[in-house]
C-alpha cells in the first residue's frame, strides 16, 4: 500500500505544475548559460589569435631591422619555450630551429612542433628578409592554458549555478504547490458539503494568498445564505404551524355552529387567515425569484425622484389616516437602471415597516436627495446588534413576533437594493433628538 | 356569457367550472391544450380562460395559435403562483389579464365580468360625461358633481370614480384597482386600497343622505345604488 502510494506519487511528479516549471526555467536557463559560455569562449580564442598575431608581426618587423643591420652570424635569434625565431638564407642554410613547415609558407600558420621537447601549438610568421626567409614562432598552448581553465571554470559555475536554480525553483514551486493542495483539499470538503471549511493560512500578499482570500470570503457568503435558507425553511414551516392551526380551529367552530350566519363569518374568518398564508408564499417565491437575478433583464431607466413621487402619492393618505406624521423630501435628478414595481414595493415595504413598528404621533420621513434614498422615522428604532439580522428572511425581533406581517419585508427590500446594486444600511435616525428611530438609506 | 375552460387539474376544474355557471354563464371545461385549441376554432366563445400547464399544448401555445389565427377572443390567463415571467410572457402572447392562483372565485368573477365587458360594443362611451344616479363626472372639464354640487377630487380620487362609473353596479376587487389605479401588481399589506376609497367616500357620499360606493365583504367594492 505504501509503495503503491510513493509510486503514484513519483507518477504524479511530472503533472505537477510546480516542477515542470522548475524543469523548464532551469532548461532554457542551461541553454542560455551554454550558448553565452561557447560564444564567450570563442570570441576569446579569436582576440588571443590577433593579439599574438600583432606581437608576431611587430616582433618580426624589429629582427628584421637587426639582421639587415648587421649580418645574420651575428645576429642573436630568439629561442625559448616561449618564442623562437629562424632564418634561411638563399642558399639553404639555416640558422634557428629547424622544421621543414617553418619556410613553406609566407604569412601567419598554426602549427603542432617538437620544440625543446614538447610537441606544442605554435603560432607562425614568416617573410622574407633581402634574399632570406625569416620565421617568427610564439608557443600558443600557455594561452590556451588560460582559455582552458577559464572555461574549465564557467563549466563549474555554470553546474553549480544551474543546480541552485533548479533547486530554489522547485522550493519555490513545491510552496506554491503545497499551498494549492492545501486550497484544492478545503475545496474538496466544500464539495462535500462542509461550507465552514476556510484556507485561512495564506499569508502574505501575492495572488495565490488573494485568491484564497477571496475563495474564503465566497465561502463565507455561501455558508451565511446556506444557513439563512435553511433558517427560512425552518422559519417557514414554524410561521405557518400557526396560522394553519387557526385556520383549522376557525373551519371546526363553523362546522359545530349551526346558526347560519356565524357559519360563514368563521369562513370569512378563515378565508383572511388563509389569504394571509397565500400571501406569505408570494412573498417567499417573489423573494426566490428576486435573488434567481432574472429581474434585471427587464430593467428600464427610471427617474429615481419619479417613483420616490409616485409612492408617497399612494401612501401619504394611509400614513396619515392611522395618525402618523408623512414628510417627504425629493431633491434628485438621477436616473437609474431599474424595475418600477420593485422600487415602489421597496419603499412601500419601508414605510409599511414604518408605520407598523412607530406608535401614533410618530414621524415618517421619505426623502430622495441625488442618488440616496431613505426612510427615517422617530420610533423606537433597532438596536445595533439586531440591524443586520432583521435582513434576513422571516427573521422577526421578539417584540414584533406579534405585529402583522411574515418577516420578509426587509428581506424584500435588501434584495430589491442587490438587484439594483444600492447599498442599504439601517442605522440611527436623525429625526428627533430624544427618539432616535431607524433609519434605512439606500445609495443608488 | 359562453366560456371555455382549460383546467386540468380534477379539482379545480369542476369547481371553477361550476362558480362560473351558477353566476349565470355557461362554461366548457376541457382539460387537454388540443382539444381548447380545436373549441375556440369551431365555436364562437365570449372569454377564454387558460392555465399555463396542460396536457396536449399548454395555455401559452394554446393563446398564441388563435392569436395567430386573428381570433380575438378575451383571454384570461390562470397563472402558478409567483410566476412573474409566466405573467409577462402571457401578457406579451396577447393575453387580456391574468390570475395568480390561489385565487378567490369573486376575483375571477369581476375579472371575468370585466373582460366580458371590454368585449362588447356598448363599453365605448360616446359621451364625455358619466352619470350614475345623481353623480356625474366630466371627463373633458374634470369635474365631479353630485345633485348639482362641485366635488373637488384630486387624480387619483378621479380616476377610481371614474373606473366605478364606467362600470356601475359591477364589483372591483382591490386587485385590479391596485392594476387601474397605481398599475401595482402587487398586494401592499397595508391599506392602501381602504384609505384611498374612504377618502373618495368622504368626499361623494358622506355629506349626502344616500350612499353608492358599497363595500362587498372580503371582495372588493360596487357603486350602485
Amino acid at each position: 500500500m505504501y509503495w503503491s502510494n510513493r509510486i503514484a506519487q513519483i507518477r504524479s511528479l511530472p503533472k505537477r505544475s510546480a516542477i515542470r516549471q522548475a524543469a523548464l526555467l532551469t532548461s532554457i536557463f542551461l541553454i542560455i548559460l551554454l550558448l553565452a559560455g561557447a560564444t564567450g569562449a570563442w570570441l576569446f580564442y579569436k582576440s588571443i589569435l590577433e593579439n599574438t598575431d600583432i606581437e608576431l608581426r611587430n616582433r618580426h618587423q624589429l629582427l628584421t631591422q637587426q639582421i639587415l643591420n648587421s649580418p645574420p652570424s651575428t645576429t642573436v635569434l630568439p629561442s625559448s619555450s616561449f618564442l623562437f625565431a629562424s632564418l634561411q638564407e638563399h642558399d639553404g642554410r639555416i640558422y634557428g630551429p629547424q622544421h621543414p613547415k617553418l619556410f613553406r609558407r609566407a604569412g601567419f600558420q598554426s602549427l603542432e612542433l617538437f620544440h625543446l621537447g614538447d610537441k606544442e601549438t605554435w603560432r607562425t610568421y614568416s617573410a622574407n628578409v633581402g634574399e632570406s626567409k625569416l620565421t617568427m614562432a610564439i608557443n600558443m598552448a600557455p594561452k590556451y592554458e588560460v582559455l582552458e581553465h577559464g572555461s574549465e571554470l564557467f563549466l563549474i559555475m555554470g553546474v553549480l549555478t544551474t543546480l541552485l536554480t533548479l533547486i530554489t525553483g522547485l522550493v519555490i514551486g513545491l510552496r506554491a504547490q503545497q499551498r494549492l493542495n492545501h486550497i484544492h483539499s478545503t475545496l474538496d470538503k466544500v464539495a462535500e458539503g462542509d461550507l465552514s471549511a476556510r484556507i485561512a493560512t495564506a499569508v502574505g500578499s501575492d495572488d495565490l494568498a488573494q485568491v484564497a482570500v477571496r475563495i474564503d470570503e465566497t465561502n463565507m457568503r455561501l455558508e451565511s445564505l446556506l444557513r439563512q435558507s435553511r433558517d427560512l425553511s425552518a422559519n417557514i414551516a414554524h410561521d405557518l404551524k400557526t396560522p394553519l392551526a387557526r385556520l383549522r380551529a376557525k373551519l371546526e367552530t363553523a362546522l359545530s355552529h349551526t346558526n347560519p350566519e356565524q357559519v360563514s363569518l368563521c369562513i370569512e374568518d378563515a378565508l383572511d387567515q388563509s389569504d394571509q398564508m397565500i400571501a406569505t408564499f408570494e412573498a417567499i417565491l417573489r423573494l426566490a425569484h428576486l435573488n434567481s437575478g432574472q429581474y434585471r433583464q427587464r430593467f428600464n431607466t427610471l427617474v429615481l425622484a419619479d417613483i420616490v413621487r409616485e409612492t408617497a402619492d399612494i401612501y401619504q393618505a394611509v400614513v396619515e389616516d392611522s395618525q402618523h406624521l408623512f414628510q417627504l423630501t425629493i431633491d434628485s435628478k438621477v436616473q437609474i437602471k431599474g424595475d418600477r414595481e420593485l422600487l415602489i414595493q421597496l419603499i412601500a415595504n419601508l414605510l409599511e415597516n414604518a408605520l407598523r413598528h412607530t406608535p401614533t404621533g410618530s414621524c415618517i420621513h421619505l426623502s430622495c436627495i441625488d442618488n440616496s434614498l431613505s426612510v427615517n422615522d422617530n420610533g423606537p428604532g433597532i438596536a445595533a446588534q439586531y440591524r443586520e439580522k432583521v435582513l434576513e428572511p422571516m427573521y422577526r425581533l421578539e417584540h414584533s413576533r406579534n405585529t402583522v406581517g411574515n418577516g420578509l419585508g426587509l428581506s424584500l427590500v435588501q434584495s430589491v437594493a442587490q438587484l439594483h446594486k444600492a447599498q442599504l444600511t439601517l442605522k440611527e435616525s436623525q429625526l428627533s433628538a430624544q427618539n432616535p428611530g431607524l433609519s434605512v438609506s439606500l445609495l443608488f | 356569457m359562453r366560456i371555455l375552460l382549460l383546467e386540468d387539474d380534477a379539482q379545480l376544474g369542476p369547481w371553477i367550472q361550476e362558480s362560473l355557471n351558477s353566476a349565470g354563464h355557461v362554461t366548457d371545461l376541457l382539460t387537454d391544450g388540443r382539444h381548447a385549441l380545436a373549441a375556440v376554432t369551431t365555436q364562437e366563445y365570449d372569454i377564454v380562460l387558460l392555465d399555463r400547464m396542460t396536457p396536449g399544448l399548454d395555455g401559452l401555445s394554446v393563446l398564441k395559435a388563435m392569436r395567430a389565427a386573428k381570433n380575438s377572443v378575451p383571454v384570461l390567463f390562470l397563472t402558478a403562483l409567483g410566476e412573474v415571467d409566466d405573467r409577462v410572457a402571457g401578457l406579451e402572447a396577447g393575453g387580456d389579464d391574468y390570475l395568480t392562483k390561489p385565487f378567490a372565485i369573486t376575483e375571477l368573477l369581476a375579472r371575468v365580468n370585466a373582460l366580458g365587458r371590454r368585449n362588447s360594443p356598448v363599453a365605448s362611451a360616446v359621451s364625455s360625461t358619466l352619470t350614475f344616479a345623481d353623480i356625474e363626472l366630466d371627463l373633458m372639464s374634470r369635474q365631479c358633481r353630485r345633485q348639482g354640487k362641485k366635488i373637488e377630487l384630486n387624480t387619483k380620487e378621479f380616476l377610481l370614480l371614474e373606473i366605478f362609473l364606467k362600470h356601475p353596479t359591477r364589483l372591483q376587487t382591490k386587485a385590479m384597482l391596485l392594476e387601474k389605479v397605481w398599475d401595482l401588481r402587487f398586494d401592499p399589506t397595508t391599506s392602501v386600497v381602504e384609505t384611498h376609497i374612504s377618502r373618495l367616500r368622504n368626499k361623494i357620499d358622506k355629506p349626502f343622505a344616500t350612499k353608492l360606493l358599497k363595500t362587498v365583504r372580503g371582495a372588493g367594492y360596487v357603486l350602485e345604488q
